[in-house]
């Protein structure tokens, strides 16, 4: 498999796209392409996506999505990034999308029916990701189904949170789209490194993403007293400290939640569901040890798969903000150990195995990385 | 950035230390819960036989002066067996009520079995006992004439009538007996 990158910061989709057209056309290691995937700034005019690239490269084998960030090997940029794939030997690309979280039988056959695929999910932005995957699950328990993606990132237009995909000449405004790489290997990680710190809090109530009563106490006060002190009230602070929810049967750190927003009084709010009669945990981490945990997942990959074609990387916009100067250190580092082209995004949450690779899990705060190679 | 992050360590290092002393009040509160559980009857909340007898040790090694009272409820089992044990309690926790309310916080008082009671009247002579027990009889009777309970009562004064508390309890139990031979609801001192 020959994969390219190829990025570009003009601000009009237009001069981008026939940008990216260019670099590709000049590219002396590809001259063609089976697939083409495409990460796009949403403050590029969505409803000229599909037919603007369609029109500058004459094809529709394509995927688009939207995203703050984006990783271009080792660079980190707002704009376009393009990943070319072009397969050597039987590797082949597949899709699935649909528009919707309600119905999941369609998505379960084609999950069923790509089983030895690496499966990418690229999701809107919606509260009901979760319980979608939740039901997923209860039919792909024994399956051996992989998948790995997250939430497109975006920022608000007129009330209107622009985190679509776009696909067959479609906007998918409130659904997904999984693209399956066949006939490929490939080797996953999850990479944290935050550490469970200060005391357990016993959840007493919650529904979806807010938390309502811990340790019998209003919950909110957890926000409210982790702002002390502070110049700003603003919660991104507390995005150097999200709260870890332990695994009921080994205590262990199952997942870690971002801090969204909390209203004095009433609860606080996380982007990912809180369950209830869980145990959750404060975390913390320097931007040293965010890193030493991505370098150590990323060590583990390549030394499994020794050669790596793409390397791709979904990682949370609060932990690319907790990681503050060192920002780009983290693309960097997987780009210089995979030695390989790395394509990724900022997300809004990321989607992938739970520890024992049966159930899918969504997740905050994490980087999901991956290495493929064709078979 | 450095700022923010050192203050929410600060600040979750409050969280532990808040949780450190509710778990440190939370140990007090049960070992007071588990002393109390020891030494006390927890029926009428005065001292249990060991924790009454203990206290008073102290008093007899300081050579305090004080009157030991054995007091019996007179009629008692007719209570239980008439009208039930939920009636008996009532009839108990009441008589502890009264036995609080006629002495002084510095004295002792303790149930040493089902209707039977000690009490320990700090710095007091046979008519100060007198008076305070007369007093005591009189409630009981007084509130308990429905079910022809009342109270029997002994008492000596140390180290006048005795030097060790098996000797002043043995003492005053035979006086609580005389009272009892010879027509019940009264006081001897």
């Amino acid at each position: 498999m020959i994969a390219r990158i190829y990025n570009s910061t003009q601000t009009i989709l237009k001069f981008a796209i026939e940008d990216i057209f260019r670099q590709f056309k000049k590219d002396f290691f590809i001259d063609d392409y089976d697939f083409l995937i495409f990460g796009i700034n949403s403050d590029y005019p969505y409803r000229d996506v599909n037919s603007t690239i369609k029109k500058i490269l004459k094809t529709d084998k394509f995927v688009a999505f939207n995203a703050i960030d984006l990783f271009a090997n080792a660079d980190t940029l707002e704009g376009i990034v393009a990943l070319f794939i072009k397969f050597e030997r039987d590797g082949a690309i597949d899709t699935y999308y649909q528009d919707n979280f309600v119905s999941i039988k369609n998505c379960v056959n084609y999950l069923k029916s790509h089983k030895d695929a690496l499966n990418i999910i690229i999701s809107g932005v919606s509260n009901q990701v979760p319980t979608f995957l939740d039901r997923i699950n209860k039919k792909i328990i024994d399956d051996d189904i992989f998948l790995i993606g997250g939430l497109s990132s975006g920022y608000l237009d007129r009330e209107e949170l622009v985190t679509y995909q776009y696909v067959d000449d479609k906007i998918i405004k409130n659904g997904f789209v999984i693209i399956s790489f066949k006939n490929v290997e490939f080797q996953k990680g999850i990479s944290l490194g935050y550490k469970p710190i200060g005391p357990i809090y016993n959840v007493n109530l919650s529904k979806d993403n807010r938390l309502y009563v811990a340790e019998y106490q209003d919950a909110s006060l957890i926000a409210k007293n982790l702002l002390n002190g502070m110049d700003s009230q603003d919660i991104t602070n507390l995005w150097y400290s999200p709260v870890v929810i332990l695994d009921d049967k080994d205590g262990e750190v199952d997942v870690v939640r971002t801090f969204k927003s909390f209203k004095e009084g009433e609860y606080v709010e996380f982007f990912g569901p809180i369950p209830n009669t869980s145990k959750v945990k404060l975390s913390f981490a320097t931007e040293d040890m965010l890193i030493e945990s991505d370098k150590k997942e990323a060590i583990k990959i390549k030394n499994k798969l020794n050669e790596i074609e793409l390397g791709l990387n979904f990682s949370c916009i609060a932990r690319q903000f907790a990681l503050g100067d060192k920002q780009n250190e983290e693309t960097k580092l997987y780009s210089e150990i995979f030695n390989a082209p790395m394509f990724g995004f900022f997300t809004f949450g990321e989607i992938g195995m739970n520890k024992t690779f049966e159930t899918f899990k969504f997740y905050n705060q994490t980087s999901l990385i991956c290495g493929i190679k064709e078979k | 950035m450095k700022k923010i992050k050192i203050q929410l360590l600060l600040n979750i290092l409050d969280e532990v230390t808040k949780r450190f002393d509710e778990l440190f009040e939370l140990k007090e509160q049960l070992l007071e819960e588990t002393n109390y559980k020891a030494t006390h009857d927890l029926l009428t909340g005065l001292y249990n036989r060991e924790a009454f007898e203990k206290e008073l040790a102290k008093w007899i090694n300081d050579n305090t002066k004080f009157c030991l009272v054995f007091l019996d409820l007179d009629n008692f089992k007719e209570v239980n067996d008439n009208y039930g044990h939920e009636k008996g309690d009532e009839i108990l926790i009441h008589t502890a009520e009264i036995m609080r309310e006629n002495l002084k916080g510095m004295d002792l008082i303790g149930r040493i079995g089902g209707d039977e009671f000690v009490m320990a009247i700090k710095d007091c002579d046979k008519v100060c006992a007198k008076h305070i027990l007369d007093a005591i009889e009189y409630e009981i009777k007084r509130h308990f004439k429905h079910f022809d309970v009342s109270a029997s009562i002994g008492g000596v004064i140390f180290p006048d009538e005795g030097e060790n508390y098996k000797d002043l309890l043995k003492k005053a139990d035979e006086k609580m007996y005389k009272v009892k031979e010879t027509g019940k609801g009264r006081v001897l001192v």
